[in-house]
């Protein structure tokens, strides 16, 4: 039987696969023992993650006063972290719900890791408002729930309870339909495993899968459903992230674009993590078939479009503190272009606005290292934009008396640090146990472009 | 029912039938053996072979180690019901005592309020005549003082502690074997009774004199007078008298002889509310940037020298005015072009206000001194301005008597000496001279509340009672007497001086006795309005001070032959600097070097903490190279001090200035002040500061606070802690260069034109719902007048103390983590050069739209339904958001656990405040305590709370009465039409935030 394809669709997987091909490359890293290498990153993300755990203890057991924060400065590395990781768990909840739903069938190549990063990111982004807390033993405060301490009650008009809201409410979505997607897999894994126990948890894991039309009817349905559930989620966190500073009062982070801003921001960042961690992935994984050259290129215009609208939000931006007339916010500009930390300032618009324009070329888009490297600096941008929105706006408000500088500390380092520890230890320990891509899911594409 | 039928109850089967085997387990109950036969007869058990020796072994082991863990800190907690309770006391109800404060000899009235035994805070006392009720930042720390846990408790003898009874034998033993040559070195003693006592106890001794002497000394303008006028004194200023004012280095606002009396005249003379309308004309020549200078209508910058010279060339035209033609006047040189043009200038601007101006100078040079009674004579301000019939004897250092004094100890010519309240091993210029003279004295006695450098050194060192503790009396100026009383028992075993000098004449009555009788020989003849002694003192008591006749004495004519002109030797060397010595507005000479709260007190003008420092000029810093914190070494030839630099805007280009009172004994303690964690950057153990007193020169009989040196760079950095980094209020010009509106100023001619000079910023606010809450009770408000604040930093401290608001230390206040809910914000404009300063003060401002409210997630923070903003610490997670959203940034963040426990300093802390733990935002609460404490007396009292009943502790206390609180909902009260006044304006009124403090422009007397 031999192939012909379609002229104008490609096959979205390339080396004409069987169907029990597809099953045999995606458990081939489950079922084999791990490289030195997975070793060797394993055992490097954890020691960062210990780092991270030790800084957190230390802090938490000493206070706050361990970061560089001050009277002016109130938020800094805690928040940028916070708001940088819910950013990175942008991607996964956008390619797994918003593709599906426009029939993005490409998606499928990419979805499970995407949204497992979604899932590790949003972890790493929820620590975050907790240690931040003067007193965190007490962050169920935050929580409103019926309690005994007299008539307290939460502050609904804190963007930051809507910040709690949004965070778990994205998160848990996230996980359910991340677990969803995974119950096909979980099932031909039970069906594959030798070793006894393997096979009870995946069979556990699985909920009972017995791969009949009607449980996949049901399960797609549900997919669906929650894709559409999770859609609006996608949009809703980052603006409501957004609105703990467009509500404020501050010059910097009083503005009405933010909720689309950061929205784009974190699509853009978020594509950007899905490029560094596929392009490993792909390479080391041996899945070079399934995440191809095209993948990498459709998200490389995703990130030319979402880093358009960020330049453009900058800009925007720019435009209002100027045509506003207002003293302050043209003063909030100006001071990061030309402050003190026009460093990151400018770092952040070499690396969000520059050279992602490199992208415009199909070239560099199919030039894996270069879009290796692109997709760094704007990863390295996308933290110094929330680094130069909080800090630069906090540190030099209105009364010029109250002016301060801030600096890190090695605390604050390495409680950064951790949390890119424990992503990496869970990314790596996912890739150990779960399906890297959705089997069931990439199966459906197989035949994509290819005339029978 | 005749039959009673016996109802048998049973457990079980077992039981009803009533079987051998229940029965034999019913008398054995709980039958199990105990194992121990088991146990002796296993064979291992029995091998175990426990010698006597190891047995004793484990025995003692048990005992030391439940002896050790008995030694750990049991937390003790009694609670003792009060029985028989205090008469007069009720637990939980402050009690004010009226008293003196001793925070220097000033003498200002304070109030100190105790609750539960213990003095908590002071205040100004409204009644006494000099202070009026106003306190500086020193007197208010006082308070602090009193709980100093490094305080002495014991007398020592030979550094060992004994009990009082020795040691007055002894020393009476000693003082009949010594017989002659006795001398009593002290500060200034304002205490007459003190006085009285050292008069009598020297009268047994031939060959005998009491010496007084001030480390930073007045005495050369008590010697001016001497050989002006014939009088040894110091005279009364009023400035409240003068529409003229010149000060030639005279700090008088901030340090220089009274500086809450003089704030209080300063500001009567400079009042916009009353018709017409005051504003004296107050023109400083200085080169360092003091507080004064910084409120000057006009300051002009010159050298020491220079500023000699304009008062030289000043007297010769004022004498030529008034047609004196007095020889060594006429000798002197004339000017150059510029300062001769500032001389006229001034000339013409005193003369105009013949009888109604002032000349002060506060340089410790008799020739300068001699000519400034010159200038105040022929302006005719003698009798006027400046009083000499009822002077001042808050300072009556003798510069001259101490060399004396010290010729006499060095030739061994001193038998014994008693050091009293002065601390000459620190504060002479050359301590080591000293030092090694004390060690040719038989006896040295010294009194004193710290071991101190001269205590140290003394064979008998007596603690002194804290004046908090004590009896006192003090005549501040002619005519006028306060008292002291204690308002807790004595803390340790001490005593004042007037005790110990008596008892070592055999007196042994009490210190209280000791005073009364002195009021009553001495003072009550004096007075005619109570007729029995009892009355007058009680009533002296309860007022704090009495007024009695003074005794006038004629002024003799004025001694023209004793002026002439001054030799100055100006500058040479390019490398050569003038170097002004100074007292920093907390620590004043360095008495109260111990006390944390001054150590962390902003210095008014640099808002340096922690530290004394080479202020220099920005150009001079430029032309050096240097940056603020680098280290330069200080030279005079002799001696060297390296110090950190502070670039100090307005300062003269060839002045450099250093603040003396650092660099004490003891204040090594307060490196361990602050949380202690990885990145803490204090590690070397070193007192405070430097000691700046070497630099100090014995200028023939008066000691000079002037010198010359040279700089040298050392490489080194000292990062200052500084509470405020951003100095203009201007933005800098690469980011805009606009001034920004939040201070507000005017000049008086526009101000005469139109009341709303310079608060012309309309700014359109545009609000989205009409009036969304309607206070309809109290709506508390606060209106601050820049016009009349001088910066003095008093209420920093007083709220601090009121507020139970935390010392952080040096480490914490460099990494921008101050605790002080009300902070003076310093801005300069203009030049660099010729820069005018103005002081703002704020504290939270209690917006009606407050953005901190809204942003909380926990409501810690909420309005109350009379106007305030209120923190509700155990509510509080500490997410900092609302300090971030705050636009005045006056929220603080508890970063670390500040408070420690089991302190001896914590019984300063108000029990109806609650300090706060870590992790939690405070800031100013419009002190709710007062407002409660206020409404429940006037409910109790069954009137309304009257305009003025409540006073918050910033502004009780405030020397210059600027700032008002008040409800804005009366429309008679005095905030009420402050409001209402053109001056009055918000800060960031365009925003909307609807703050309920409110500032009034300063008005400067100026074109």
């Amino acid at each position: 039987m031999s192939m012909h394809f379609s002229v104008l669709r490609k096959p979205i997987i390339h080396g004409e696969k069987t169907l029990a091909q597809v099953t045999t490359d995606v458990a081939r890293p489950l079922e084999t023992r791990p490289t030195i290498l997975w070793w060797v990153a394993f055992l490097t993300s954890f020691s960062v993650l210990v780092i991270g755990v030790a800084a957190v203890t230390y802090q938490i057991m000493t206070g706050i006063g361990t970061w560089g924060l001050n009277k002016t400065v109130g938020w800094a590395f805690d928040i940028t972290n916070f708001v940088f990781w819910v950013g990175i768990g942008h991607a996964g909840t956008l390619i797994s719900a918003i593709l599906f739903l426009f029939r993005q069938r490409w998606r499928t190549s990419i979805n499970r890791s995407a949204e497992a990063m979604t899932i590790f990111a949003v972890m790493c982004a929820g620590i975050f408002p907790l240690i931040h807390l003067g007193r965190p033993w007490l962050f169920f405060w935050i929580a409103p729930y019926p309690n005994m301490r007299g008539p307290l009650w939460v502050n609904f008009r804190s963007p930051l309870l809507w910040d709690f809201f949004a965070i778990s409410t994205y998160f848990t979505i996230s996980l359910v339909f991340w677990y969803i997607g995974l119950m096909p897999d979980m099932a031909t894994l039970r069906d594959r495993a030798k070793s006894k126990i393997k096979k009870a948890v995946y069979a556990f894991m699985s909920f009972g899968w017995d791969g009949s039309t009607r449980t996949w009817q049901r399960y797609e349905t549900v997919y669906l459903l929650l894709a559409a559930l999770a859609t609006p989620l996608v949009l809703s966190v980052h603006s409501i992230v957004s609105m703990d500073f467009a509500t404020s009062v501050i010059p910097g982070w009083h503005s009405t674009i933010f909720p689309p801003y950061f929205v784009a921001g974190a699509v853009f960042s978020g594509f950007a993590m899905v490029l560094t961690l596929m392009i490993i992935a792909r390479k080391v994984l041996n899945y070079e078939e399934y995440i191809t050259i095209d993948h990498i290129e459709k998200m490389c215009k995703i990130v030319l479009v979402t880093g358009g609208i960020v330049a453009l939000s900058y800009l925007i931006e720019i435009f209002m503190a100027w045509y506003s007339v207002n003293e302050y916010e043209r003063f909030v500009f100006l001071n990061r272009a030309l402050g003190p930390y026009a460093w990151a300032f400018w770092t952040m618009i070499t690396c969000n606005v520059l050279i992602p324009q490199l992208l415009w070329f199909k070239k560099i888009r199919r030039s894996l290292v270069i879009v290796f490297i692109i997709s760094i600096f704007v990863n390295i941008g996308m933290w110094f934009e929330r680094f130069v929105i909080i800090v630069t706006s906090l540190h030099r408000d209105f009364l010029p008396s109250s002016w301060v500088m801030y600096k890190p500390t090695i605390i604050e380092i390495a409680t950064l640090a951790g949390s890119f520890g424990l992503f990496f230890t869970c990314f790596l320990l996912f890739v150990r146990f779960i399906p890297f891509i959705a089997i069931g899911e990439v199966k459906g594409v197989l035949n994509y472009g290819k005339n029978k | 029912m005749s039959e009673k039928q016996k109802k048998r109850y049973w457990k079980s089967i077992e039981e009803r039938e009533n079987t051998p085997q229940f029965q034999a387990e019913a008398e054995n109950e709980f039958p199990e053996p105990l194992p121990l036969g088991e146990l002796l007869e296993d064979p291992s058990f029995n091998e175990a072979d426990v010698s006597r020796r190891s047995f004793l072994k484990a025995a003692g082991f048990s005992v030391a180690g439940a002896l050790l863990a008995a030694c750990a800190r049991a937390p003790v907690e009694k609670a003792i019901p009060l029985l028989n309770a205090p008469q007069d006391i009720v637990v939980g109800k402050a009690y004010w005592y009226a008293s003196t404060c001793a925070g220097c000899s000033a003498g200002c009235g304070i109030l100190a309020k105790t609750r539960d035994g213990r003095p908590i805070k002071i205040e100004g006392n409204p009644q006494h005549p000099l202070s009026r009720g106003g306190i500086c930042a020193v007197g208010q720390a006082m308070v602090l003082s009193l709980y100093d846990s490094q305080r002495l408790q014991k007398p020592l003898r030979k550094g060992q502690p004994v009990n009082w009874q020795e040691l007055d034998s002894e020393v009476t033993v000693r003082l009949n074997q010594l017989g002659d040559d006795v001398y009593v070195l002290t500060g200034t003693i304002t205490s007459p009774s003190t006085r009285a006592a050292i008069e009598r106890f020297l009268s047994r001794f031939k060959r005998s004199a009491h010496v007084e002497y001030d480390p930073v000394s007045y005495s050369a303008i008590l010697d001016a007078h001497e050989q002006t006028h014939g009088r040894r004194v110091l005279p009364r200023y009023h400035f409240d008298r003068a529409e003229v004012i010149v000060s030639f280095d005279a700090d008088f606002l901030g340090t220089w002889i009274s500086p809450v009396e003089f704030t209080k005249g300063y500001i009567a003379g400079r009042t916009l509310e009353g018709k017409p309308p005051r504003l004296s004309y107050h023109l400083q020549l200085e080169g360092r940037m003091s507080l004064t200078g910084a409120n000057a209508d006009r300051r002009i910058r010159v050298t020491p020298v220079e500023g000699a010279a304009i008062l030289t060339e000043l007297a010769r035209q004022l004498a030529r005015k008034a047609g004196v033609t007095s020889p060594p006047l006429l000798q002197a040189r004339s000017l150059s072009g510029n300062a001769a043009a500032v001389a006229a200038e001034i000339a013409e601007r005193l003369w105009r206000a013949k009888g109604k101006s002032l000349l002060v100078c506060g340089q410790n040079d008799v020739e300068l001194q001699r000519l400034v009674n010159l200038v105040n004579h022929l302006l005719g301000n003698y009798g006027k301005t400046v009083d000499l019939s009822q002077p001042s004897y808050q300072w009556r250092g003798n510069d001259r008597a101490l060399v004396d004094l010290l010729e006499k100890m060095q030739a061994g010519q001193v038998k014994a000496l008693f050091i009293a309240d002065a601390n000459p091993a620190y504060n002479l210029p050359n301590p080591a001279e000293f030092t090694e003279a004390l060690k040719r004295i038989p006896l040295t006695v010294t009194f004193a509340d710290h071991l101190d450098e001269t205590a140290g050194l003394s064979e008998i060192v007596c603690p002194l009672n804290h004046p908090l503790e004590s009896w006192n009396d003090a005549e501040i100026v002619e005519g006028l007497f306060s008292l002291s009383q204690p308002t807790i028992p004595l803390l340790g075993d001490t005593r004042t001086l007037r005790e110990c000098l008596s008892r070592w004449l055999g007196d042994a009555r009490p210190d209280r006795e000791i005073l009364m009788s002195y009021w009553k020989e001495r003072i009550f003849p004096r007075q005619k309005k109570e007729g029995s002694f009892q009355k007058f003192w009680d009533q002296s008591v309860h007022d704090g001070f009495a007024v009695v006749q003074p005794n006038k004495k004629t002024i003799p004519a004025f001694r023209f032959a004793s002026v002439n002109a001054p030799r100055l030797q100006p500058l040479n060397s390019e490398q050569d600097f003038a170097l002004v010595l100074y007292q920093k507005t907390g620590l004043l000479d360095g008495r109260h070097a111990q006390n944390p709260w001054l150590q962390e007190l902003p210095d008014p003008v640099t808002k340096v903490t922690w530290d004394n420092y080479l202020s220099l000029s920005p150009a001079l810093a430029r032309k050096m190279g240097v940056k603020e914190g680098e280290v330069l070494e200080i030279s005079d030839g002799e001696k060297t001090v390296q110090l950190p630099v502070q670039i100090q805007p307005g300062q003269h280009d060839r002045v450099v200035a250093i603040a003396v009172g650092y660099g004490r004994k003891g204040t090594e303690r307060f490196t361990e002040l602050g949380p202690k964690w990885i990145e803490h950057r204090e590690s070397k153990v070193q007192p405070v500061g430097k000691n700046a007193y070497p630099f100090v020169r014995q200028v023939e009989t008066n000691r000079s606070y002037l010198s010359k040196v040279t700089l040298s760079k050392t490489g080194n950095f000292v990062p200052l802690a500084l509470t405020q980094t951003h100095h203009t209020i201007t933005v800098p010009k690469k980011l805009g260069g606009e001034a920004r509106d939040m201070v507000r100023e005017t000049t008086l001619a526009k101000y005469l034109k139109d009341p709303k000079a310079g608060n012309h910023y309309e700014h359109p606010v545009l609000q989205l719902w009409e009036q969304d809450f309607v206070y309809k009770g109290h709506h508390w408000g606060l209106a601050i007048d820049l016009n009349r604040c001088t910066g003095c930093s008093g209420c920093v401290i007083s709220c601090q103390a009121e507020n139970n608001v935390s010392v952080v230390g040096k480490d914490e206040v460099r990494r921008r983590r101050e605790m002080h809910w009300i902070r003076i914000d310093r801005y300069y404009s203009g030049e660099e050069g010729d820069v005018s300063v103005m002081f703002q003060p704020v504290m939270c401002q209690h917006c009606d739209h407050a953005p901190c409210e809204s942003v909380c997630p926990v409501l810690a923070t909420v309005h109350s339904d009379e106007g305030i903003n209120q923190q509700i610490y155990n509510r509080c997670v500490g997410t900092r958001y609302c300090a971030n959203n705050c636009p005045y940034k006056v929220r603080r963040f508890n970063w670390f656990d500040y408070w420690k426990r089991g302190q001896k300093e914590n019984l300063v802390l108000n029990p109806d405040i609650t300090t706060r733990s870590r992790g939690v935002m405070e800031k100013c609460s419009l002190c709710v305590q007062r407002i409660q404490e206020a409404k429940a007396e006037a409910k109790r009292q069954g009137k309304p709370l009257a305009d003025g009943d409540i006073k918050l502790a910033c502004e009780q206390s405030c020397p210059a009465d600027a700032i008002v609180f008040g409800d804005m909902n009366d429309p008679k009260s005095r905030i009420a039409k402050l409001i209402e006044h053109p001056r009055h304006y918000r800060m960031l009124e365009e925003m909307n935030f609807r703050p309920t403090v409110g500032y009034m422009t300063k008005v400067r007397n100026q074109g």
